[in-house]
């Protein structure tokens, strides 16, 4: 708690250090999702902040405070209202060395769809959207020449012995962007070595695959890959996971991936005015469930996008992951995204 | 004597003059090394117009020859969006995620421009990738030009046919049109302004429109240029993608 205070101290505190000049902008989500289910209409509404100061940063000195915090409303017989705080956290560079202090998103991306690190953050899907909730901690980064940096990323816990440690060299060969991961989590006393790819080889391929070793001495393995090609102005794109561990599994309904083997795939058209028309379909190959979607995209105003979808099962028993009894006859979801 | 060496001066100017004609990839090649410049640091602006509505997009930008290129967006909807090439490889900046932008991205506008990332990732010289061929001259905004029509079956080469107007006097260019592989326009650009920087001619002011969207082009000014100046080699790196 006087950890968390400390931080929020800080964040309030950054941007007086910043004498200046000091910029602040952000961005503002609204997610409203509405299924249709057991013969009923459900909806949740999600909202979600991010506010970042900065001081415009030269060569030698960078300060940064960010802020984002979601807000979801779920009215009904499953009525929720949960309030989170994804991020709330200011950054610095001391001696070319990168800080982040307080809660923060780690970044990795090389996979589209299916991200098996984000075991590191806990994704929680609602119906069609992700939110991820920051870590507590501090990150430290080094660049040693202009492509390779060693990451370090630490998560404590009131027993130091609990915490858990990630150490993430990236770098730059041919084409191909790599990282090599080490995850350490004390709370279960289990490593996760790891690594993840992206090039281009006239089509782009991409990987992650993370193996989880325990003192049990079980052993598994998560691992996804896919390729995306495009060709005038289509795009397709596959992807596969297998997912061997446990734990990346999301404790909410749709995307819980309770399955081992998964398919998604994804095409879409851009069409003129820099407008996105496509469809997608995630496929659970263990009960053979699917979901498919169609959706568009377009920037309505300057610096707001507005993004259209709707989700239906096409196959799957009552009970199976993409069915629906798990996820309702469909969803309709509606997405906004506006910068100030 | 004096008529013979009249007659041997004509001649041999005849000859120089023969000599002196260029062919289309000469002239291709002497457009490339004018608009070449080592170094370049600009501020400028993208004004997207589409149908009735426009938008503006600042940005500072730091380049070495065609090798290496650092674009950071200024205008407050897009701070924080940086772009970085590497000779031909390309990663974009965004709320602290960094994205290697290969394959179908590639495709994909800049900043919902007219301009997509292959306009502006070409790093191989055009008389390398295309077969050239001087059609003609032609006037464009009273300026004569030399007509160049390019033609690739390369892979790397982004469009199949482009044709290029290079002025006659200044071997800058004026205009291209971009062509798919079945002759169909795709779009055209057009050079609305040529400063004087370093005494040396350079377009600064470029419109790209979009010959598949009815109302949709793209104006490209670089207001503040900057050329030859030294740039830290620090610029060019994810480290400061991730700044």
């Amino acid at each position: 708690m006087r950890f968390f205070s400390l931080i929020i101290i800080g964040f309030l505190i950054a941007p007086f250090f910043a004498y200046s000049e000091l910029n602040t902008y952000g961005t503002y989500y609204n997610n409203l999702a509405v299924a249709r289910r057991d013969g009923q209409w459900q909806y949740f509404d999600l909202n979600l902040f991010y506010l970042k100061m900065r001081k415009p940063s030269n060569n030698d000195f960078k300060l940064e405070s960010n802020l984002s915090f979601s807000l979801l409303t779920q009215p009904g017989v499953d009525s929720r209202e949960e309030f989170d705080i994804q991020r709330l956290n200011f950054e610095t560079n001391i001696a070319d060395v990168h800080l982040t202090l307080g809660r923060f998103l780690p970044q990795y991306h090389y996979t589209n769809f299916f991200q098996p690190l984000n075991v590191f953050l806990g994704p929680e899907f609602f119906r069609g959207a992700i939110i991820y909730k920051g870590i507590d901690g501090l990150l430290l980064r080094k660049f040693f020449t202009p492509m390779t940096s060693l990451e370090y990323v630490c998560s404590p816990e009131a027993e130091f012995s609990s915490s858990s440690h990630l150490l993430n060299l990236t770098s730059h060969l041919g084409s191909f962007d790599y990282s090599i991961i080490g995850l350490y989590e004390g709370e279960n006393e289990t490593f996760m070595p790891g690594f993840g790819f992206k090039g281009d080889l006239g089509i782009a391929l991409f990987n992650e695959t993370l193996f989880e070793i325990e003192e049990s001495d079980s052993f598994n393995i998560t691992s996804s890959t896919g390729f995306d090609y495009s060709f005038s102005n289509f795009m397709i794109m596959f992807e596969y996971l297998y997912n061997g561990g446990e734990r990346y599994q999301s404790p909410r309904e749709g995307l819980s991936l309770t399955g081992t083997h998964y398919l998604f795939l994804n095409s879409f058209h851009f069409v003129p005015m820099g407008r996105t028309i496509g469809c997608s379909a995630v496929i659970n190959l263990d009960d053979e469930s699917s979901l498919l979607s169609a959706y568009y995209e377009n920037e309505v105003l300057h610096g707001v996008h507005f993004l259209t979808g709707i989700y239906f099962p096409v196959s799957g028993e009552e009970t199976d992951e993409f069915s629906s009894g798990t996820i309702g006859s469909f969803i309709l979801n509606c997405y906004l995204k506006a910068k100030f | 004597m004096k008529k013979f060496l009249l007659i041997f001066f004509f001649l041999l100017c005849h000859v120089f003059a023969r000599g002196a004609e260029l062919t289309g990839k000469q002239i291709l090649e002497k457009t490339e090394d004018n608009v070449y410049a080592e170094t370049m640091v600009y501020s400028g602006e993208f004004t997207i117009n589409k149908g009735d509505r426009t938008f503006v997009k600042t940005f500072k930008g730091w380049s070495v020859g065609d090798r290496k290129a650092f674009v950071e967006f200024t205008n407050r909807e897009d701070i924080g969006v940086r772009y970085l090439k590497i000779e031909d490889e390309l990663w974009i900046a965004e709320e602290s995620d960094v994205i290697k932008i290969s394959g179908h991205l590639l495709k994909r506008s800049i900043m919902g421009s007219d301009f997509s990332f292959e306009d502006m990732m070409e790093s191989n010289k055009l008389s390398e990738l295309y077969e050239v061929n001087l059609a003609g001259e032609e006037e464009i905004g009273g300026e004569i030009c030399y007509m160049l029509e390019l033609e690739s079956d390369k892979e790397d080469a982004p469009y199949a046919k482009q044709k290029i107007w290079v002025g006659k006097n200044d071997f800058l260019p004026y205009k291209y049109e971009y062509y798919a592989l079945s002759g169909r326009l795709m779009k055209s650009a057009e050079v609305l302004e040529v400063r004087k920087i370093d005494n040396k001619n350079y377009p600064v002011k470029v419109k790209m429109i979009d010959e598949l969207r009815k109302g949709s082009s793209t104006v490209f000014e670089l207001k503040d240029l900057k050329l030859n100046v030294k740039i830290p080699e620090k610029i060019f790196s994810r480290q400061n993608l991730l700044e």
